[in-house]
């Protein structure tokens, strides 16, 4: 089963390889806009990718159905990126937590799915210039897409990309219901998505958390000369999770 | 003597209810927050309760019949971080590994354990994975069986 996208090396990208280079920095021309779609996302993403703590709550790492080392919300240890995003969240080894001699804090494990977001979102945008301009609820799960597959992976629907383009969505969700993906690989993620692009409406689990700021729908004004720029520095506010006690 | 007979009776009834208790015990009965997560992901959860009593019957009474009966033909198994695909009646050169092993057999009801993804869970923090793959096109017809164990 196809899991975070940070899995193989293929699925590791140029695209990808800038978004990591950013950090943390949010790489979005609207602000905004994007901490909505952000959180919408990550909320998507806990429920796909699931995770397992011990009774202190930290992660512990396990092997996914693939046999794979993997910790925190889907994150692979065994990717050949995985040490290098690690070292920005931890200074925890990719070799460490596989023997289970350290464990992830679940400030660590968020961190790290925010980074592959990122990277995600960064990639989505690459196939689709005008990304903002699509409707959020379709945004989410094109981003989950790329989150899954890789920027690589994702350009291999060959024919859900100009579907895109063309806002033709019944063609997108036929290209979608064609797919290895849906018909064998995460036939049950595909479906929630291909329903979602289908009617355009939020997946069930792409909630919005209680703190979160709505998407008002208006670009985010241009920042101020002598004011940082929103979408270039990590936003202050933290969305709740679903674990947050 | 009547009365002798009805006390011994009642006294053989009692134990034999103590014994079906003790059974029941054993046996996983699925949480109603379990089974509410599994539904929001559009499981069968009543498939994955018997899946879950069958291992863990399985490794208490060790005999590898219930876990062969809810595998898939083929099953991924990793050992020592390697993995490899063998057919499901071979499992059986592997039991030694799954039955002398206390921990897991306390882990494998333990749903503080089970792992939640978009098409699988895992049991024991990973030991055994359950997966649900639709036979049709609706996919209102599923089968739900084990496609991968990380021996412990």
């Amino acid at each position: 089963m196809p899991q975070c996208r940070l899995r193989s090396k293929k699925n590791i990208d140029h695209n990808d390889k800038l978004a990591l280079n950013g950090g943390f920095k949010a790489i979005s021309p609207s602000g905004e806009q994007d901490f909505e779609l952000k959180d919408r996302l990550k909320n998507l993403l806990v429920f796909e990718e699931g995770r397992v703590v011990l009774s202190n709550g930290l992660h512990v790492a396990y092997r996914d159905s693939k046999g794979i080392a993997t910790i925190g919300y889907g994150f692979n240890l065994q990717d050949g990126a995985a040490a290098g995003v690690l070292r920005l969240v931890t200074t925890k080894t990719t070799a460490d937590l596989i023997e289970k001699t350290q464990f992830l804090t679940e400030e660590e494990a968020q961190s790290l799915l925010l980074l592959a977001e990122n990277v995600a979102i960064t990639g989505v945008r690459s196939f689709f210039p005008d990304f903002d301009a699509i409707d959020l609820p379709r945004r989410v799960v094109l981003a989950s897409m790329v989150y899954q597959f890789g920027a690589g992976g994702f350009g291999k629907f060959r024919r859900l990309i100009p579907a895109v383009e063309g806002r033709d969505w019944p063609t997108a969700v036929l290209s979608m219901e064609q797919s290895q993906w849906y018909k064998s690989d995460s036939p049950k993620r595909a479906r929630r998505m291909a329903e979602a692009v289908r009617s355009g409406s939020f997946p069930a689990s792409a909630i919005l958390s209680a703190d979160a700021p709505r998407d008002s729908g208006v670009p985010a004004p241009s920042p101020q000369p002598g004011t940082p720029d929103p979408a270039k520095t990590p936003s202050p506010r933290r969305g709740s999770w679903p674990f947050d006690q | 003597m009547r009365c002798s007979i009805l006390v011994i009776g009642l006294a053989l009834g009692m134990t034999q209810i103590a014994s079906a208790q003790n059974v029941e015990r054993q046996n996983y009965v699925m949480s109603a927050s379990m089974h509410q997560e599994l539904d929001r992901r559009e499981f069968n959860s009543g498939r994955i309760e018997q899946i879950v009593n069958g291992i863990s019957q399985a490794l208490n009474g060790k005999s590898l019949a219930p876990i062969l009966d809810a595998s898939s033909p083929q099953v991924r198994i990793t050992q020592n971080g390697v993995n490899k695909v063998v057919k499901k009646e071979q499992l059986a050169r592997y039991k030694d590994l799954l039955f002398k092993n206390p921990a897991l057999r306390s882990a494998i009801a333990d749903e503080s354990q089970f792992i939640l993804k978009s098409d699988s869970i895992g049991l024991a923090r990973g030991t055994f994975w359950i997966n649900e793959q639709c036979l049709n096109v609706a996919c209102d017809q599923k089968k739900t069986s084990i496609i991968t164990i990380n021996l412990p």
